[in-house]
């Protein structure tokens, strides 16, 4: 039993951090129908960057992690402005294509920066875990997963009970419309791209004790969380955390009971299998096509 | 001879011009399932002229490219360039001409290679060569046909797992890939009893194959198969209600796509005569994406010269060869912002710009 809850817990973590990258794909995708595959690298700078002001820096943990998500808002609307703003009149692809570019370049300023070394960070609430039923719990663990639900009900909020969130589902549905209506479409996507970008950042410093920061972080967990969206369909915020929580567990509880050897594999095969059965994700869209 | 020379490329301007396009690529960006390409539009291909005139002038670059280019190392890279021009054209079947946004690129380089590897202990190098295209062909089409009803980004990501799912299977499949410890006195290239097995030799043999395939590109490319399948891009919707099969076709070209992939698997295990699991990564998969977007998904001459330009660059800017992927994705950035036709299309470009020039 007390296997069972440490491999749930483990998946919980697992998850939480996949479903906060996941936030973010979901709020910017909801806002500008934009993938944005940068959000990886944009988790591997936040790392680095709580690494940077904290470890070598010798920072307050909480001014650190502060200066970390504004200084990721600000490469956020960085992208905006280069990577979508110019291209918006073009098809999705070629949105997508550069946002990849950005990703590499992101990443590859990172390894100039700070090498590929493995870099870590202590853990803000000290090294104590919390035992349930058994199983040891890293208290890091736990705040990952609250601090995961906490914002997924501030987003919830925030798009469905605020004016904010009604101008960022105008926008979504129609941007001229929208922007007949007096809203100001381009602050307001370059406010999503920070806000999406900050998320991924806070999933950086939030993994950085647990999984030490290497330049391909990021990638590996954007895998991940790419299907956790896949899965809950792309506009569900609701739908992608719960998916990202279900993969994850899945595949601890897999690795710990069936075959470790093909622990990376499960979330793949899930996915796999998911979208031969239900081609667009577990929640089914509903998207028009214009000729 | 002046006059006619410029109304046929006043035709082909008008056909090619950006405003034609425009109403085909006026959509709006939110959509998940919008299948159109960047850049591209129906051009008939009667107005791509000179194409086997520049297949034969290519088939003369490659052959004095020994002249040039000297030794292991140099021939090497000559061979990598040849390798990545077969992956890529693999890719402009997929993504350019039938819009299938794909990151598998890896898994059929792997497949073809290892069951090439696995087929020549039975028949030497060609019965590999073909076993290695007929087998990366047929797992493109399994793929394919099992996601066929899945939206462009939802398929980009399945088969983004589809590549990270293979590279762990062939891991773990020691039986047939040699796991870990990977496979080494692959038999090498040869042909009719003859073994290629110079430096200059491989590239020649590497060559060959990458211009039979841009050959083969070619007549496809002036095949009314084509218009189809570019319709079927387009406007998958609408070519249905004219009776095309649409399905069948993004199949059949998925396959092909992964065939010329399987070709360039084998063609690297049997001139390295050694691959491991770390011949293959997903960084393959990006890297054929940025050459065929670098050299442009118009023209069927796109693809190789974007791998060629792609792989040469790391090579002449050795002193910073740090800022390689910085200046990778600056280059990637550049193409998608100002020159959403690729390398290719720039003779054109300056040749607009010359003439708005002269017109003001």
């Amino acid at each position: 039993m007390d296997r069972f809850i440490a491999l749930v817990a483990a998946g919980v973590a697992q998850g939480s951090i996949a479903a906060l990258i996941a936030l973010g794909i979901v709020l910017l995708h909801k806002a500008t129908g934009v993938v944005n595959f940068a959000q990886g690298d944009l988790l591997t700078l936040g790392a680095y960057l709580a690494v940077f002001f904290i470890t070598d820096h010798g920072m307050n943990t909480l001014l650190g992690y502060a200066l970390t998500l504004i200084i990721a808002f600000m490469v956020g609307v960085g992208i905006e402005r280069i990577g979508y703003a110019p291209l918006r009149k073009q098809s999705l692809l070629a949105v997508v294509i550069s946002t990849f570019a950005l990703a590499l370049g992101l990443r590859s300023l990172l390894i100039l920066w700070f090498g590929t070394d493995l870099r870590t960070l202590p853990p803000p609430l000290g090294n104590k875990v919390l035992h349930i039923g058994g199983a040891a719990i890293p208290y890091q663990t736990v705040l990952i997963a609250v601090v995961m639900l906490v914002l997924f009900v501030a987003l919830e909020l925030l798009l469905h009970r605020t004016s904010i969130g009604r101008q960022v589902r105008a926008l979504a549905a129609d941007r001229e419309t929208a922007l007949l209506q007096g809203i100001r479409v381009n602050r307001l996507s370059i406010l999503m791209f920070g806000l999406s970008a900050s998320l991924a950042a806070l999933g950086g410093l939030l993994v950085v004790p647990i999984i030490p920061a290497s330049p391909e972080l990021g990638f590996t967990l954007l895998l991940a969380s790419f299907a956790a969206v896949v899965l809950g369909g792309f506009d569900n915020v609701g739908g992608t955390v719960l998916a990202a929580l279900a993969v994850a567990i899945t595949q601890q509880l897999l690795t710990g009971y069936v075959n470790h050897d093909y622990s990376e594999a499960y979330p793949y095969i899930i996915l796999l299998v998911v979208l031969i059965l239900r081609p667009a994700g577990l929640i089914r869209q509903s998207t028009s096509v214009r000729y | 001879m002046s006059a006619t020379d410029s109304s046929a490329s006043a035709v082909q301007s008008t056909v090619g011009a950006p405003d034609v396009q425009s109403t085909l690529e006026a959509s709006p960006v939110g959509q998940v399932d919008d299948t159109r390409v960047a850049g591209t539009g129906i051009r008939p291909v009667i107005f791509a002229r000179h194409q086997f005139i520049s297949w034969g002038l290519a088939v003369v670059l490659v052959a004095i490219v020994p002249l040039f280019v000297h030794g292991l190392y140099g021939l090497g890279v000559a061979k990598t360039a040849g390798l990545f021009a077969i992956l890529s054209l693999g890719f402009y079947y997929q993504f350019a001409l039938s819009g299938q946004f794909s990151f598998a690129t890896t898994a059929f380089y792997a497949v073809g290679a290892y069951t090439s590897i696995w087929a020549s202990q039975y028949g030497g190098f060609l019965v590999g060569f073909l076993a290695g295209i007929v087998a990366a062909g047929l797992y493109a089409a399994v793929i394919k046909l099992a996601l066929r009803r899945s939206p462009l980004i939802q398929f980009g990501i399945a088969t983004l797992a589809v590549s990270a799912l293979s590279l762990i299977i062939l891991r773990e499949w020691e039986s047939f890939t040699g796991g870990g410890l990977g496979r080494y006195g692959v038999k090498p290239v040869s042909l009719f009893g003859y073994d290629l097995v110079t430096p200059t030799e491989q590239f020649y043999a590497v060559a060959a194959v990458a211009l039979i395939g841009i050959f083969l590109l070619i007549l496809f490319e002036r095949s009314p198969a084509q218009r189809d399948l570019v319709f079927v891009r387009d406007m998958a919707d609408v070519a249905r209600t004219t009776g095309l099969r649409s399905s069948p076709m993004l199949v059949v070209a998925f396959a092909l796509g992964g065939a010329y992939m399987g070709a360039a698997g084998s063609l690297l295990a049997h001139t390295a005569g050694f691959v491991d699991i770390t011949s293959f990564s997903i960084a393959i998969s990006l890297d054929v994406l940025l050459m065929v977007l670098l050299g442009g998904v118009r023209s069927v001459w796109g693809p190789p010269i974007g791998a060629v330009v792609l792989i040469l660059l790391p090579e002449w800017l050795r002193s910073i060869a740090d800022y390689k992927d910085l200046i990778y994705a600056g280059v990637i950035l550049l193409v998608v912002l100002v020159l959403p036709g690729g390398l290719v299309s720039l003779p054109h470009r300056i040749r607009g710009l010359r003439r708005a020039k002269a017109r003001s």
